[in-house]
């Protein structure tokens, strides 16, 4: 027990010039690059399937920056410190906040395409448009795959209400159903509309920033001055940040995920949402620090007993997720409400049943195998098992995402498109990260709390 | 300075009065269960014991008479009972929270609280699961309710959450009673080697389990706890979910929203802490436990009340903004209009002033530190989460899907001596527990104090006797 406790001044913390981290942002920004070209290229094939595409890559990386944020804000609120030795690359991780204000334009010009209320038509909805009219709507591209014009075929014919139902559809309740769209989304037009949609846009992304800047600032100040100031500041600004994120993340999610549905709603989508920023980020961090280790850069500052913590934190968002994702899930299906069922229709039977296997994927894979290989004490200590879980929960993070986007554009069919979004925007967001982190010393060797972390043994 | 000494200047503080011995901390904590109880303990125990018997009367006339003598009619076929039964499931969660996911999250500060917090789950549950026993009309077929075979020719419905509640919160009440058993032994050992006369020796002897404070018990005990310890963190998240199913699987506005699970849960933790701060603030100075409640626990508490209220704030607000935002008539009819605006206005007030406005006090160090102000914030909060279920099930009933057959619900005294009559119990089973009991965990206090630190080089002049202690020798205090 009488062990000498260990001292940060013998390292700093940087990348060496030599290391293969150093400069290894241009490959990062080079693959951005590459990806970011093809997706333009798949703009000018199908813009349609362009702007699904590119909201389902934009929210990655945003939703990696935002767990980042949410957790070092977290680290403060509770003056945690057992997590002050990883809180440097988490900060990385945040930092390239503002440049989503750039992302994200080319969705701004595309949101005719995506939202019902701006006059998008998704074949998946309920809205009862004829065979032709939707041919037209999705240009040539469209037109010429086959079975993907067939499902959309067997959609016309069939909405989602009717869907179990021993006989066709009337024709006037289709109408019916129609009419009623119509009414709802005139309903939401006062919060769904360009223009405050726009501003509140502006709104969470200047937040988003701001937060980030603050807290990043506070933290590499410190690692000259040592003030103790930087940090009494930090762990009070945190319950007011965390508010304002919360809030923001939830009507992000509202805006951008939800109303993409015409008439689906949930209350608990907003905390969906931030349990899988939660969980995809902490999967990152896991994976980055085991790299930085594995090059010596942080040399015994991040040891197993903080990727045990890591781990268990991991285990626990995944516990949080499926279980949020559940509650969701079984209400919905238990009282069977269609406006409401229609969402979890559209992922089983209806897009020709297409999602059906991705939907099962996500319960083995998001939830039940991780969920028991994490559960170990030794997986979790084991770092290269510890590794795997991480990959596992990314893989189907981002599986996740497309997941909840996706079927509301069609059936599942793979299109270069989605990749090269998301190449695209994952290459330049982890460009920025990279480059970042060569400027910095890795570990916030001024925060007061630091020798606690180094020392830090898991009882 | 060294690393594990609290840094002051960034407002960390021990948690222990400084200066305290650990011989201190067993001679104030044990002293109350070897003295004579305070003039204070017999008043609240008298009057605890009144409400009880007035709960037993209200109970026997309900069996004699029969559920009319409430106040449930049509439409609102269910109202305080199962008020009243989330009521307390509810305040039993503040337990486990602090028992098991604190202790998981290493939050030292809950060994102030901790065993008082279990002891009240286990008081709560007991008052809880009380009304859909009494609610079931015909009493002597009460075991109906559990899943027993085929010789009635009625098997439980497992399609009902009404059957997975009677599961969640009996597995629940099982591993809350073995957590809180576990985390006494070793204070029952200290109370027994302490004990002067042969009978209090041979009581907390026997439930003590021969425990001897050697190295292999504490090891076996440790491990026990944590698995306890993770064996009751998803019980915190699924009790109330599955009580909040027993709404929301239903097509009723108001029921019917997909937050509920969560949102029981941080309403559930908030009462529960509300609670726990009533009865702490009461016992603090009725017993004079200032050396281990310290005002710092007290001010945690408080952020965690504030931190609990937000979450329901988020929740209330989220309800509302998509009963808006689905254009649905029916979830706008009843959120945007019956509730604030109906028959039942008062009470909706009643749920959103003290559980959304009177936390937002404790942004402010004054409040959080000032006794009084959390002594009527504390109940105001009960009051408040009372009528946020009130709301939920009263509200939601009172006008459904047929105009015809919209109806109000008038309390009977009956009702209202039935719940109040369930204070009593819950008081007169607490009051006993003080009594007899270590209310605060001596070992896991001690295990804070910066004795216990393996660095520790202080002088302890009582450390030298650890058989008075019941072998808690703090490791490294040589």
């Amino acid at each position: 027990m009488s062990t000498p406790s260990k001292q940060a001044s013998a390292h700093d913390y940087r990348i060496p010039a030599k290391s293969p981290w150093a400069g290894s942002w241009r490959i990062a920004a080079v693959i951005g690059a590459l990806g970011l070209g093809g997706a333009a290229y798949g703009y000018t094939q199908d813009a349609d399937r362009f702007a699904f595409s590119y909201l389902f890559a934009l929210w990655l990386p945003l939703s990696i920056a935002l767990g980042a944020l949410f957790f070092v804000m977290v680290l403060h609120v509770t003056k945690a410190s057992w997590g002050v030795t990883v809180r440097r690359v988490a900060e990385m991780f945040m930092r390239p906040m503002p440049m989503f204000a750039v992302l994200v334009i080319p969705l701004v010009l595309l949101m005719p395409h995506l939202f019902p209320w701006l006059g998008a038509k998704h074949p998946a909805g309920p809205v009862a448009d004829t065979s032709a009219e939707h041919a037209g709507h999705r240009g040539p591209a469209a037109a010429s795959e086959e079975p993907l014009a067939e499902a959309r075929g067997a959609q016309d014919k069939e909405p989602a209400a009717f869907r179990d139902m021993p006989y066709a559809a009337p024709k006037p309740l289709e109408h019916a159903e129609a009419r009623e769209e119509q009414q709802i989304l005139a309903h939401k037009a006062i919060y769904l509309n360009k223009r405050f949609f726009l501003a509140r846009l502006i709104g969470y992304l200047l937040i988003w920033a701001w937060l980030a800047q603050r807290y990043f600032r506070w933290s590499t100040e410190q690692d000259k001055t040592r003030a103790l100031e930087n940090t009494s500041a930090a762990q009070s600004f945190a319950p007011g940040g965390l508010i304002l994120f919360g809030l923001t993340l939830t009507f992000f999610s509202f805006d951008w995920f939800l109303s993409i549905n015409p008439t689906w709603y949930s209350t608990i989508f907003g905390v969906q949402l931030f349990s899988q920023a939660a969980l995809a980020f902490t999967a990152i961090l896991i994976l980055v620090t085991l790299g930085l280790r594995k090059s010596g850069i942080l040399g015994d500052a991040v040891n197993v007993e903080h990727f045990h913590d890591l781990g268990k934190l991991l285990f626990g968002w995944i516990a949080f997720w499926s279980y949020i994702t559940f509650a969701q899930f079984f209400l919905t299906w238990y009282s069977n409400i269609p406006d409401e069922v229609a969402f979890f229709h559209a992922r089983w039977h209806d897009n020709g049943g297409t999602w059906k296997s991705l939907s099962l994927a996500l319960v083995a894979l998001h939830f039940f195998v991780p969920f028991w290989f994490l559960m170990s004490r030794n997986v979790k200590r084991r770092l290269p098992l510890l590794g795997l879980g991480a990959v596992c929960m990314l893989v189907m993070h981002v599986l996740e995402v497309y997941w909840i986007i996706l079927p509301v554009y069609g059936p599942l069919a793979f299109n270069f498109v989605d990749v090269a979004c998301a190449v695209g925007l994952v290459g330049v967001y982890m460009a920025a990260v990279l480059r970042g982190m060569e400027d910095y010393a890795l570990v916030p060797v001024g925060d007061p709390r630091l020798d606690r972390a180094l020392n830090f043994e898991n009882a | 300075m060294a690393y594990w000494e609290p840094i002051r200047a960034l407002g960390e503080a021990p948690l222990v009065k400084p200066g305290s011995s650990l011989k201190d901390v067993t001679h104030e904590i044990a002293r109350v269960t070897e003295t004579p109880a305070p003039r204070g303990w017999w008043l609240a125990f008298g009057l605890a014991s009144m409400f009880a018997g007035i709960f037993a009367l209200s109970v026997a006339y309900l069996f004699y008479r029969g559920i009319g003598v409430w106040g449930n009619t049509a439409p609102v076929y269910w109202a305080w009972d199962i008020t009243n039964f989330v009521w307390w499931v509810g305040i039993g969660h503040a337990g486990t929270l602090i028992s098991a996911i604190l202790f998981i999250f290493r939050q030292k500060w809950r060994t102030a609280i901790n065993r008082f917090a279990e002891a009240m789950t286990i008081f709560a549950v007991i008052c809880a699961l009380i009304f859909p026993g009494i609610h079931v009309g015909r009493v002597w077929v009460v075991y109906y309710m559990f899943p027993l075979p085929n010789q009635m020719s009625l098997w439980p419905n497992f399609k009902s959450p009404l059957i997975w509640d009677l599961f969640a919160v009996g597995t629940y009440f099982t591993v809350s009673l073995l957590f809180w058993y576990t985390g006494l032994i070793p204070d029952l050992a200290t109370l027994r080697d302490r004990s002067t006369n042969k009978l209090r020796q041979r009581l907390y002897g026997f439930f003590a389990l021969g425990w001897r404070g050697s190295n292999r018990h504490w090891r076996n005990y440790e491990r026990a706890y944590l698995i306890l310890a993770a064996i009751s963190t998803p019980l915190v998240l699924s009790v109330h979910s599955v009580v909040s199913m027993d709404f929301a699987t239903s097509v009723i506005p108001g029921w019917h929203t997909t937050i509920f699970p969560p949102y029981f849960v941080a309403g559930a933790v908030f009462s529960g802490f509300a609670m726990v701060q009533t009865v702490l603030l009461i016992a603090r100075s009725v017993f004079k436990l200032d050396r281990v409640v310290l005002m710092r626990h007290l001010e945690l508490m408080n952020k965690f009340l504030l931190l609990t209220s937000l979450l329901v704030g988020y929740a209330y607000s989220m309800e509302f903004f998509i009963a808006w935002y689905s254009g649905n008539e029916y979830e706008m009819t009843h959120f945007l209009h019956n509730r604030p605006q109906g028959p039942y206005w008062w009470a909706w007030l009643w749920m959103v002033i003290p559980n959304c406005v009177f936390p937002h006090l404790y942004w402010f160090k004054r409040f959080r530190t000032s006794i009084p102000v959390m002594f009527v914030v504390s109940i105001l909060i009960n009051i408040g989460m009372w009528f946020e279920r009130f709301v939920i099930i009263v509200s939601s009933l009172n006008r459904d899907f047929l105009p015809s057959s919209w109806g109000l619900f008038r309390p009977t005294i009956i009702d209202v001596s039935t719940f109040v009559g369930t204070i009593g119990v819950f008081f007169t089973l607490f009051l006993l527990f003080m009594r007899w009991l270590p209310m605060v965990s001596m070992t896991e206090i001690k295990g804070t104090m910066a004795q216990a630190d393996p660095h520790w080089h202080g002088k302890d002049e009582h450390a030298k006797e650890p058989a008075a202690e019941g072998g808690l020798v703090p490791e490294g205090a040589e």
